[in-house]
């Protein structure tokens, strides 16, 4: 059972206050979206939850143990995440790269074993990278990067998941497959996910429940219909969006109207 | 009937290329180079104790190293001039290129492992300039220092060195972490004003120009017992010490978060990996003075053979960084004797070309 919670976390830079007020708790077998404006803290709470930045009042807690209390190893034994548009370094395989997720498993002066290898393979397979095994990271793409870290973030055998816009450099299919790939396991290894996504459409999709962000603070927190609306999409990010229905399973769907067919062109 | 076969066999190649998912930590021919180093170094010792302006047969050269090993008994039949050459003079001098040149290997390896620059070498962030200074200085003052016969200008390198990048340490320093941008731009700012003192303090200085200049293009040209002595533990102790970070640097390839994600104590390991690198490349300029290309070169040609990975990187740097040195200054002190070249002239002379030769046959990303 592995349980994510934050309680009144407020995290910032040197004086500036980013973050403030977050209460959120994250089950085993959920994934939660975290969606919001640029700027809004989405990266500096997953920061803030590994302990990169130090947390500046409330407290966080991995399965009931405070993050101030246990080693950067432990927390790293615990959550994976997938950053951003990863730098990897080039000279690099990629089989190095994934294999180096298991390093919080590894003692000291502890070399990769068989069992180390096996799960890295089983993780580059999950990711559909596995033909990508021998060559150098700085000959991938960037969507081919992107699966690398979340195979990396796999063989990391973590609880709790934390996504920053995993599915920014993939096109259509792999950002479906992303997805779809991390509620499965979600569901069949019980990890907690946490996801920050820009797409409000992916987001409703796959997440059970969704933290709207603004201006530091939750907004508003629910099922994707009940945060997706015109009305939050038009008072968080200031822009003007119907809000449709999916037409297979009822969910939002958000949809854009360019200004040149509205003025009836 | 050939051409099928070889096709099949081409076929069978590429097939098992595909599924190749072995440890690619190929640690055992990495493990097997570095005992080929070794036994290259060890040889490479006993030829650079043989050679010189006097050669003296590498017999000779066999029975007196073997009598210094106490408790054997061999028979003496040299001359005891030859004894004080190989003993007093090559021996130390040997010793003393080989530990330098592992010191700055390693140290080089480390900083740019630290910084993630492949210009990076050991005097980055200011040890060079500072030691430089410091020496400049101990040559300036007329005293001669005989504290356990070591010289004023070694002692004041030493301190210069570790005082420059102490300074720097505390300039670049915010709050409680240690961004590398600003280390190295407080590096940079700091040496160009030590250096601008030291060339000032070099065109005012007369007559011990020529002393100062070529102790600053380095080299070994008095050494003694003592030298080895001070600096063999330091840099032993010192790059065990980075050894054991091998993994830790290859994850901080990544970028720091990343690398903090994965478990790695990133403010910690940057602060002991800075230390003990600056340490063991102050101890070796102060007696070898500001030897270039060492530091940089060395670990990228260990790169291009042997691949990024630190956990080898890093102890390979070490043997190949004590060859070259030796090498180096075997050439330094036998091309046009008895003059002796500054030892940064050799090293970038003949490592240069060896360095370019290596870079065009690989041409894969290797930083």
């Amino acid at each position: 059972m592995q349980k994510l919670s934050l309680k009144n976390v407020t995290l910032g830079y040197g004086e500036t206050i980013v973050l403030s007020g977050i209460d959120i708790e994250i089950l085993s077998g959920e994934v939660i979206g975290i969606v919001g404006p640029n700027g809004c803290g989405k990266s500096t709470l997953i920061k803030g939850i590994t302990r990169v930045i130090p947390l500046k009042g409330g407290d966080i807690l991995l399965n009931e143990k405070s993050i101030k209390g246990i080693s950067q190893n432990d927390i790293a034994r615990t959550v994976a995440v997938v950053p951003q548009s990863a730098v990897l370094p080039e000279a690099f395989t990629a089989f190095e790269i994934v294999l180096m997720g298991r390093t919080p498993h590894m003692k000291f002066l502890e070399y990769e074993g068989q069992k180390d290898v096996d799960i890295a393979v089983k993780a580059m397979k999950m990711t559909d990278t596995i033909h990508l095994a021998q060559r150098r990271a700085g000959e991938l793409s960037g969507g081919e990067k992107q699966r690398l870290t979340i195979a990396r973030a796999l063989a990391q055998k973590p609880g709790i998941i934390l996504l920053d816009e995993p599915t920014s450099h993939l096109d259509i299919n792999y950002q479906i497959e992303t997805l779809e790939l991390i509620s499965e396991l979600c569901k069949k290894e019980g990890w907690a996910v946490l996801a920050a996504l820009h797409d409000l459409n992916l987001a409703a999709q796959y997440c059970e429940r969704i933290i709207m962000l603004n201006k530091g603070r939750i907004f508003n927190e629910g099922t994707p219909c009940e945060v997706v609306t015109a009305v939050n999409v038009k008072r968080v990010y200031g822009a003007d969006v119907c809000i449709s229905s999916h037409p297979v399973n009822r969910l939002p769907v958000t949809l854009v109207t360019g200004n040149r067919w509205h003025n009836g062109n | 009937m050939l051409l099928v076969l070889s096709m099949e066999s081409a076929i069978i190649m590429t097939a098992e290329k595909k599924t190749d998912y072995t440890n690619p930590v190929k640690w055992k021919g990495r493990v097997l180079s570095a005992v080929f180093l070794l036994i290259l170094l060890l040889l490479v010792i006993f030829f650079a104790v043989s050679m010189g302006s006097s050669s003296i047969p590498f017999s000779t050269t066999i029975s007196i190293l073997l009598s210094q090993i106490p408790f054997l008994s061999i028979p003496e039949n040299w001359g005891g001039t030859t004894e004080t050459v190989i003993t007093g003079l090559r021996m130390p001098r040997v010793l003393l290129a080989g530990l330098t040149g592992a010191a700055l290997a390693v140290a080089g390896a480390t900083y740019q492992g630290l910084f993630r620059n492949p210009l990076a070498d050991p005097y980055l962030i200011g040890v060079s300039q500072g030691a430089g200074l410091g020496a400049v200085i101990g040559f300036l003052i007329p005293i001669s220092s005989s504290f356990w016969s070591l010289n004023l200008v070694s002692i004041f390198a030493f301190i210069g060195g570790l005082g420059a990048v102490f300074v720097v340490y505390s300039l670049g320093k915010v709050g409680k972490s240690l961004p590398m941008t600003t280390l190295i731009l407080a590096g940079v700012a700091l040496g160009a004003f030590l250096s601008a003192i030291t060339s000032y303090l070099l065109i005012t200085s007369g007559e011990s120009f020529r002393g100062m200049s070529s102790w600053l293009l380095g080299g070994f040209s008095s050494p003694k017992w003592i030298h080895v002595w001070i600096t063999l533990p330091v840099i032993t102790l010192g790059s065990l010490i980075i050894c054991l970070y091998g993994r830790s640097l290859n994850v901080m390839q990544f970028d720091e978060e990343q690398a903090q994600q994965l478990g790695i104590n990133v403010e910690q390991t940057k602060r002991i990996l800075l230390v003990v690198a600056t340490l063991i490349t102050a101890a070796a300029v102060s007696f070898g003075g500001i030897i270039g290309f060492v530091g940089i070169i060395i670990p990228h040609a260990v790169r291009l053979i042997w691949g990024p990975d630190f956990r080898f990187l890093l102890p390979l740097s070490i043997l190949c960084g004590s060859i070259f040195l030796i090498l180096a200054d075997l050439l330094a002190r036998t091309v046009m004797p008895p003059t002796e070249i500054p030892l940064g002239i050799v090293t970038a002379f003949f490592g240069a070309p060896f360095f370019l030769y290596l870079l065009k046959r690989k041409k894969k990303a290797v930083f």
